[in-house]
């Protein structure tokens, strides 16, 4: 779990470069500003591409905070398991 | 490239007063990702440049086109799918794939080809595109099965197809290489259904990587090379003539040896293009030119120039043949069986590109093929291309008579020379020549600075605007267009800000007589240069401190008076003179 929080902060960097990690481990679409519906499209494919995972469409609606996000990486590659 | 390596490239800030580069992308899907590729692959092309991508508005590709047409942007990346040819063809829309609509989507798509034709034709009358047809599967509209090309599929795809060739044939378009991309990314990994029902992006995001970068490529095209040097043994043929004799070497398929043919085809391909071709190999020089007479070679003698065959290191010869040839090590290809000799001369020249030839695999030495026409790809090939070989001959002569000849003193050989320029002081769009010269030319040019065709057509565009072309010749025959000066007038006054020429052209005086000309004909009393040192213009900065002596400077200021006290003995004559 250690290991996927910090290639998901990772994956956060890269799409909110100015929030620090501590910041990204809060972050939500209500505490950060530009966080709208094209940026959680865009953050999803970075994060299936980094945790070669597919995430389905009804998931997309649930993740709109780095925990919710972590969350369904989390499950989806315990699945795949 | 991955999708967050694309977004850590967009992060870095491009350096503090970096030239805009300015491109449009229409498309009638979501771009979303494609804009970040290609604008993370043109940041990687152009560290320098900083990269401004506009886009336009969801679904409307015809209305973004226009869009595109009124923009400040002169480069535009079109990206078309079937969607926009009929939207049946897309899956966000539910229009019906039953068996009686396919008539009419084949009509729908058929009149929307030609709608596009003329907006394209309207738009790269003052821009230049770069298009890219279709790359999805066709969804599942026709009711045959999958195995079979029906009807329909074969008309559709024709329709669209006939729209390529149409587009390709207009001036400042281009097309994106379908069958290239299907190399890279395969047809089946290309849509991304999830992604296109939830947000309208379609493109898997590998796809969309592979596809920005080929469209980055053609925005902003790599400097082709201009010179190959191959080794002889086991690479230009097979076998090792010392050892087999010029009757054991082959390239044939009798031989199992036909790669070293195609290989030598394509050399003499890339020398009708007007790539230069020499020889480096460790060999008797007579049974070298022995074997060169064999009649079934497919490249000749005469079309290789120099060969430098002898036993000493490789990395000597290649120098040579630089010197002779006047380029820079990063312009040349070396080619090699050897890995040890590869080595030897790249750690001589390390930006010379050196590839192996892989005898033992054909498979390999085929794709080796593919890697050069794609090292030497250019857009037009020109008259110049085709005197480039004889000019060097020319030149190499020219040079063994100053030192062996009975003065060594310059202005003896140029006296003799009969050289004559034409001047063209009028820019003709349609001549792609003057593009070449300032996107290809590194060692006498005033700042590095390059163009794009576009850009250069609106700057000529301008009242003010100082265009002139200069071609030369002389008893051991044309050069060519070798020089192009652009700037801007103001009254009695020239600003230069690009001023190109040939290497080829180099020691015959010619910038001293383009600047005689300025000074003399056109009533230009002073001359500003807006120089910027690079890597490789040192002959430029060399003319500079000529004429100024001292140290350089970013701009310089030139008067006639100045110049005059300057300049050496100039022997040409004008002999042609192109004025609106």
């Amino acid at each position: 779990m250690p290991e996927i929080r910090q290639r998901l902060t990772h994956c956060f960097a890269s799409i909110f470069p100015n929030l620090s990690d501590d910041e990204i481990q809060s972050a939500s679409h209500t505490s950060v500003a530009n966080w709208d519906s094209l940026v959680t499209i865009t953050l999803i494919s970075v994060v299936e591409e980094e945790f070669n995972v597919s995430i389905p469409l009804e998931d997309f609606d649930n993740m709109v905070s780095f925990e919710q996000v972590l969350d369904r990486v989390w499950r989806r590659i315990e699945n795949a398991s | 490239m991955k999708l967050v390596e694309a977004l850590k490239i967009l992060q870095g800030a491009p350096p503090t007063n970096a030239e805009e580069l300015s491109v449009y992308l229409a498309c009638g899907f979501l771009p979303l990702h494609l804009v970040t590729f290609i604008e993370a692959y043109l940041r990687q092309r152009l560290p320098d440049r900083q990269i401004a991508i506009e886009t336009g508005i969801y679904g409307d590709l015809p209305g973004n086109l226009g869009k595109f047409k009124g923009a400040a942007t002169c480069i535009g990346v079109v990206v078309f799918e079937w969607a926009d040819f009929d939207s049946r063809l897309g899956l966000r829309s539910l229009g019906g794939w039953g068996p009686n609509v396919l008539a009419d989507i084949l009509i729908n798509v058929q009149l929307r080809a030609d709608s596009f034709l003329e907006l394209l034709k309207d738009v790269s009358s003052s821009k230049s595109v770069v298009i890219s047809m279709p790359s999805l599967p066709l969804p599942p509209v026709s009711y045959h099965p999958i195995e079979q090309a029906s009807l329909w599929q074969l008309q559709l795809i024709q329709a669209v197809n006939d729209f390529a060739v149409s587009a390709a044939v207009i001036p400042n378009v281009k097309i994106l290489n379908q069958w290239s991309l299907e190399m890279s990314s395969p047809l089946a990994e290309r849509l991304d259904v999830k992604s296109e029902l939830s947000s309208g992006f379609p493109y898997r995001t590998a796809h969309a990587s592979r596809l920005a970068k080929m469209l980055a490529r053609l925005i902003q095209s790599s400097q082709s090379k201009k010179g190959l040097i191959t080794d002889l043994d086991d690479t230009f043929w097979r076998g090792l003539l010392g050892e087999s004799g010029v009757m054991g070497i082959s390239w044939s398929l009798e031989r199992h040896s036909h790669i070293h043919a195609l290989y030598q085809q394509l050399l003499r391909a890339l020398s009708d293009s007007g790539v230069l071709i020499g020889v480096v190999s460790k060999n008797d020089p007579a049974l070298v030119l022995e074997a060169f007479e064999r009649e079934d070679l497919l490249m000749t003698h005469g079309r290789l120039f120099p060969f430098e065959v002898n036993w000493s290191a490789k990395s000597e010869s290649v120098g040579r043949i630089l010197q002779i040839w006047n380029v820079s090590p990063d312009s040349v290809v070396f080619v090699d069986d050897s890995p040890l000799e590869l080595a030897e001369v790249k750690s001589v020249f390390p930006e010379m590109e050196c590839l192996r030839f892989p005898r033992d695999d054909d498979q390999a030495a085929y794709i080796l093929l593919e890697d050069l026409r794609d090292l030497f790809g250019k857009e037009f090939v020109f008259e110049e291309d085709a005197i480039r070989l004889d000019s060097i001959r020319s030149g190499a002569e020219l040079r063994n008579q100053k030192m062996n000849g009975p003065s060594l003193e310059a202005d003896f050989f140029l006296k003799q020379l009969e050289a004559e320029l034409t001047l063209n002081l009028t820019y003709d769009a349609s001549d792609e020549r003057p593009l070449e010269l300032i996107n290809k030319t590194n060692q006498f040019n005033l700042n590095g600075k390059r163009m794009s065709k576009t850009e250069l057509v609106s700057r000529m565009a301008a009242h003010n605007a100082f265009f002139l072309l200069v071609s030369y010749r002389d008893k051991y025959g044309p050069l060519g267009k070798v020089a192009v000066i652009l700037g801007k007038v103001d009254s009695q006054r020239l600003n230069i800000d690009t001023w190109v020429m040939s290497c080829r052209a180099f020691s015959q005086r010619i910038e001293y007589k383009c600047l005689e000309y300025i000074f003399d004909e056109l009533g230009i009393s002073e001359i500003t240069f807006d120089f910027k040192p690079t890597v490789r213009n040192r002959p430029l900065q060399e003319f500079l401190l000529k004429v100024f002596g001292a140290e350089l400077r970013p701009t310089y200021t030139l008067d006639k008076e100045t110049f005059s006290n300057h300049k050496p003995a100039l022997y040409h004559t004008i002999k042609g003179l192109i004025h609106a």
